[in-house]
C-alpha cells in the first residue's frame, strides 16, 4: 500500500538517503559506515588468504575445498544457463511482438516517455544516431521529450546538444539542452550528477510548464550511446500500463553492446557480451535485479527521492537502491526482456581497449559502494521489513564477493596446493587428482560456453559489407578467453574496487570513451 | 511470454542442489582414491607416475601396455591401483629393457623415473686430424685442456662427496659407492624408498672386490669408475632392479664430464661417448 504522505522530497527520515561514503557522515555513524565499506573488500581478501594459508598448512583441506568450489561453478553454471536460455527465447519473443497492437486496447495516451541522454565529449555522430533512432521506432515522437544532458566541463558540450536540439528537436514533443554547471556543492563529477541537475530542470521548464502529471512521465535514463530498438518505447509502455504497482517500480531493458560490435576486438566483445548475459540471467531472477545503465523509473517516483544521486560513481543501480530505502523495501524492478543497445569498448589499438575495458568494469565492479550503502539504510530504516534487508544484503554481499573471489580460486589460488603444498601432499592420489577432477568440472562448466556462443550468433546484427568473413566464425571462437576475461576483467578489477573502498581511496566516475569506425 | 516461473525455478534449484550435495561426497572420495566393486566393496586404492624422459618408448604395467611417448606424452599416471607391486617395463629399440618393481600403498602415488642406456654406445675419436668416420677433428687447445683436466683427480673420502645434485651426494667409502640423502630440509626423493612410507638415506650403488675410483651425475644416473674394470653407468634407485651398465671395458680408461660431454681417456687417446 502506498504511503500518502510520501510527496516530493524525501522526509527527514531518509536523512541518509543520499549518503555516498563515510565521509559524509561523523562520529558513530561515520564508523559504521566505514565498517560498511570494509566489508566486501575484508570477506574477499580473508577467502583468499584463508585459501593461501590452507594451501601452505593443510593442503588436503585446500585441495577440498577447489573441488567443491569447481563442482560448484559448474552446477551454479548450469542453474544459469537455463535461465540465460529462457531469457533468450523471451528476447526474441518480445521482440517479435507487435507492442502497438497490444497497447490498442490499453489506455496510454496519458504518458509520455521522457528520454534522458547525459553527455560529456561525446560526438555529434554518436548522439545523433542515438536520437535518431527515438525517432524511426513504432513509437510517435511526439509523445517523446528528450532530454540532453551536456556538461559545462565539457568544451563542446553545449554546442553538440543544441545542434541535435536544432536539427532533430521538432520532431519530438519537446526538446531541451541542460547543462550541468561545474562544481556544484554536493556533486561528484558524473552521469549521477548531471542526471539529477537535468531532472529538476526538466521538472520545472517542462513538466509543470506543459502540465504534465509526474506520474505520467516515464524516464528513460539512457547513455548517449543508447539506442533503441524499433519497439522499446511501445514495449516499455507495456510494461508501464499493466505494472501492478507503478510507482514503486523501475524498468529494466536487456543492454546489449551491439552498436560497434563488428568492430570491437574479441576481448571486448567477450566483456560485452558476457554482461549482456549476466543481465539477461538476472531477467529471468527479478528478486536479484537491480537496475543498470539504461533503464526507466516513473518521473514522479524519482522525484520522490530527490533524483540519482549525484556523489556517487555507481548511479545507476545506485538509484534502485536509493529507491528500495526510500520506500521502505517496497520496490522492484520490472524486466522487460526487450533490447537497447550500446557500445562495446573500441579504442584506437587493442592496448587502449584493454585498459578501457579495465577502467569500465572498475567502475561496474564499483557497485560494490553499495554494500555498505544499503547496510547503513537497512540499520537507520526500521520499516523495512527484515525479511527484505536480509536478501538484499545477502544478495548483494554475496554476488560481489563471488564475483572476485571465484574465478581467482578456480583459475589461480585453487591450484595452489599442487606449488606449495609440501612433498608429503605430492605423493597423494588426492594431489594427483586434483587437477584432474577440478579442470573436469571446469571443462564441463565450459560447455555452458557454447550456449553463449550460439545465443550470441542470434543477437549479433547483421555483419557489415566491409567486415571480413572469417570474423563471424571468431564470434564463436572468442569464447574461450572466458577464463582469462573473468579473472583480468572481472575479479581483478573487483577486487581493486573492494580494495579502494577499504581503504577509503573513492573512485571517481570514469566516461567510457566511445568511438566508432565504418572503415 | 513469461519469465520463468517461480515453481520452475524452485525445482531446478532443488534438483541441481540435490545433485551437488550427493555428488560432493563421492567426488572427494575418488580424488581420495576410494573406489568401489561389488566384490570387494569400498576399498583404497595407489596410483603410479611414470616420469619417461625419452621419446618412442612403451611402458607396460604387469605386462599390460600403457602407451608409447611421444612429443607431448613424456609422463603417465596409472591410478586406480590396489595395493600390492607391481612391475613397470619400459622398452625403446637399441636400448637396454628398463624394469622397475614398485609398492602400490593406498591414497599415495608412487612415483619413478626412466632411465635408458644405449646397447651399443657410440664414440667419437676426438683427433687433431683425420677422415675417418668415428673421428671429429677438435684443435690442439681443445685437447691441451683436457689432458689437464685429466691430470687432476678428485680424493675420495667417506665424508665429502665427490659429486652433488638435487640433495644427493655421491660418496666413495671404502672403495664402495654411496648415493646418500644430504638435504634436511627435504624428504626423500621416491627412488630412496624402497616403498612409498619405507625410504632410506643410502643406496649402496657399487660393492665391488675393486675400488671406486670415482663418481659424477651425468644424464639422469651415476658414471662411475672401477680400478682395473672400466667405466659404469648406473641408476640411483633403491627398488629393485637398478640397471648397471658397463660403458667403457679398457681397465685403465679414465672419463671426465666436460662442457656436458662425456669424454673418456684410453691411454692417450680421447673419446666423446654419446649415452
Amino acid at each position: 500500500m502506498m504511503n500518502p504522505n510520501i510527496h516530493g522530497a524525501p522526509p527527514e527520515d531518509y536523512w541518509y538517503l543520499h549518503v555516498a561514503r563515510a565521509t559524509d557522515l561523523t562520529g558513530s555513524k561515520r564508523i559504521l559506515y566505514r565498517a560498511f565499506e570494509i566489508l566486501p573488500g575484508f570477506l574477499s581478501i580473508t577467502t583468499l588468504a584463508l585459501f593461501v594459508l590452507l594451501s601452505f598448512s593443510q593442503p588436503v583441506f585446500a585441495a577440498y575445498l577447489t573441488i567443491v568450489f569447481a563442482a560448484y561453478w559448474l552446477f551454479k553454471t548450469a542453474y544459469l544457463s537455463m535461465h540465460l536460455r529462457h531469457n533468450f527465447k523471451r528476447l526474441r519473443h518480445n521482440m517479435s511482438i507487435d507492442w502497438m497492437a497490444l497497447l490498442h486496447d490499453k489506455p496510454h495516451d496519458h504518458l509520455v516517455h521522457v528520454v534522458m541522454v547525459p553527455f560529456y565529449d561525446e560526438g555529434y555522430e554518436i548522439l545523433s544516431e542515438s536520437v535518431r533512432s527515438y525517432l524511426t521506432g513504432t513509437w510517435d515522437p511526439k509523445k517523446i521529450i528528450l532530454v540532453l544532458a551536456s556538461e559545462e566541463r565539457s568544451p563542446n558540450g553545449k554546442e553538440v546538444g543544441e545542434r541535435i536540439r536544432r536539427e532533430f528537436g521538432e520532431k519530438f514533443l519537446e526538446c531541451i539542452v541542460t547543462v550541468h554547471p561545474a562544481g556544484l556543492p554536493g556533486d561528484i563529477p558524473g552521469k549521477g550528477s548531471n542526471l539529477s541537475f537535468a531532472a529538476e530542470q526538466l521538472r520545472t521548464h517542462v513538466l509543470d510548464v506543459r502540465g504534465i502529471r509526474y506520474e505520467d512521465a516515464i524516464v528513460s535514463a539512457f547513455d548517449s550511446d543508447t539506442v533503441v530498438y524499433p519497439q522499446y518505447f511501445a514495449c516499455l509502455t507495456w510494461h508501464v500500463v499493466t505494472c501492478e504497482n507503478l510507482a514503486r517500480s523501475s524498468f529494466q531493458p536487456v543492454p546489449l553492446f551491439n552498436n560497434n560490435i563488428w568492430q570491437a576486438p574479441m576481448l571486448s566483445r567477450v566483456m560485452a557480451y558476457s554482461s549482456s548475459f549476466w543481465q539477461m540471467i538476472q531477467q529471468e531472477r527479478p528478486e536479484k535485479l537491480a537496475t543498470f545503465s539504461s533503464h526507466a523509473v516513473p518521473f514522479k517516483t524519482l522525484y520522490d527521492a530527490d533524483y540519482w544521486q549525484r556523489n556517487v560513481v555507481s548511479e545507476d543501480s545506485r538509484i534502485f537502491w536509493n529507491l528500495f530505502a526510500r520506500f521502505d523495501g517496497d520496490y522492484r524492478v520490472i524486466p522487460i526482456a526487450y533490447p537497447v543497445s550500446m557500445d562495446a569498448n573500441a579504442a584506437g589499438s587493442l592496448w587502449q581497449t584493454i585498459k578501457n575495458i579495465y577502467k569500465q568494469h572498475r567502475r561496474w565492479t564499483y557497485g560494490a559502494e553499495n554494500i555498505a550503502y544499503i547496510l547503513f539504510a537497512c540499520v537507520n530504516n526500521p520499516r523495512i521489513p527484515f525479511r527484505k534487508k536480509l536478501r538484499a544484503s545477502v544478495v548483494q554481499i554475496e554476488g560481489f564477493w563471488s564475483l572476485v573471489t571465484h574465478p581467482l580460486v578456480l583459475f589461480a589460488v585453487g591450484w595452489l596446493p599442487l606449488f606449495i603444498g609440501g612433498a608429503a601432499f605430492h605423493s597423494t592420489v588426492l594431489s594427483y587428482n586434483l587437477p584432474l577432477i577440478a579442470r573436469g568440472f571446469l571443462t564441463t562448466s565450459m560447455l555452458g560456453l557454447i550456449v553463449s556462443a550460439a545465443i550470441t550468433l542470434h543477437l549479433i546484427p547483421e555483419k557489415p559489407e566491409y567486415v571480413p568473413r572469417f570474423r563471424r566464425t571468431t564470434m564463436v571462437i572468442q569464447w574461450l578467453l572466458v577464463p582469462l576475461t573473468m579473472v583480468v576483467f572481472s575479479s581483478i578489477p573487483g577486487l581493486e574496487s573492494q580494495i579502494r573502498l577499504m581503504f577509503g581511496r573513492y573512485l571517481g566516475f570514469w566516461v567510457t570513451p566511445k568511438s566508432r569506425t565504418h572503415d | 511470454m513469461q519469465p520463468l516461473s517461480s515453481a520452475v525455478r524452485r525445482t531446478y534449484l532443488i534438483v541441481l542442489s540435490v545433485f551437488f550435495v550427493a555428488l560432493i561426497p563421492l567426488v572427494i572420495l575418488y580424488a581420495e582414491g576410494w573406489r568401489f566393486s561389488p566384490e570387494l566393496g569400498m576399498y583404497k586404492t595407489g596410483g603410479v607416475f611414470i616420469t619417461v624422459p625419452y621419446t618412442d618408448v612403451t611402458v607396460t604395467l604387469q605386462g599390460e601396455e600403457i602407451g608409447t611417448t611421444g612429443f607431448l606424452q613424456r609422463t603417465f599416471y596409472i591410478d586406480d591401483l590396489a595395493p600390492a607391486t607391481y612391475v613397470i617395463r619400459a622398452s625403446r629399440e637399441g636400448y637396454y629393457p628398463w624394469e622397475r618393481m614398485v609398492v602400490v600403498e593406498p591414497k599415495i602415488v608412487t612415483d619413478t623415473r626412466v632411465l635408458l642406456a644405449p646397447l651399443e654406445i657410440e664414440r667419437t675419436q676426438l683427433v687433431l686430424s683425420g677422415t675417418s668416420t668415428g673421428m671429429r677433428i677438435v684443435t690442439s687447445d681443445t685437447l691441451a685442456t683436457y689432458r689437464i683436466l685429466f691430470a687432476t683427480s678428485t680424493t675420495a673420502s667417506s665424508t665429502i662427496p665427490v659429486d652433488m645434485q638435487d640433495g644427493v651426494g655421491l660418496f666413495i667409502d671404502g672403495g664402495n659407492l654411496i648415493a646418500r640423502w644430504i638435504d634436511e630440509d627435504r624428504p626423500v626423493p621416491s627412488n630412496f624408498c624402497v616403498r612409498p612410507l619405507s625410504c632410506v638415506t643410502e643406496i649402496l650403488l657399487e660393492r665391488d672386490p675393486n675400488p671406486v675410483l670415482s663418481a659424477s651425475f651425468f644424464a639422469g644416473g651415476v658414471l662411475y669408475r672401477i680400478k682395473d674394470s672400466g667405466i659404469f653407468f648406473a641408476e640411483m634407485d633403491a627398488r629393485p632392479t637398478p640397471r648397471i651398465v658397463r660403458i667403457d671395458t679398457d681397465p685403465v680408461s679414465d672419463y671426465r664430464i666436460i662442457d656436458g660431454m662425456l669424454i673418456v681417456k684410453e691411454g692417450s687417446a680421447y673419446f666423446h661417448l654419446d649415452l
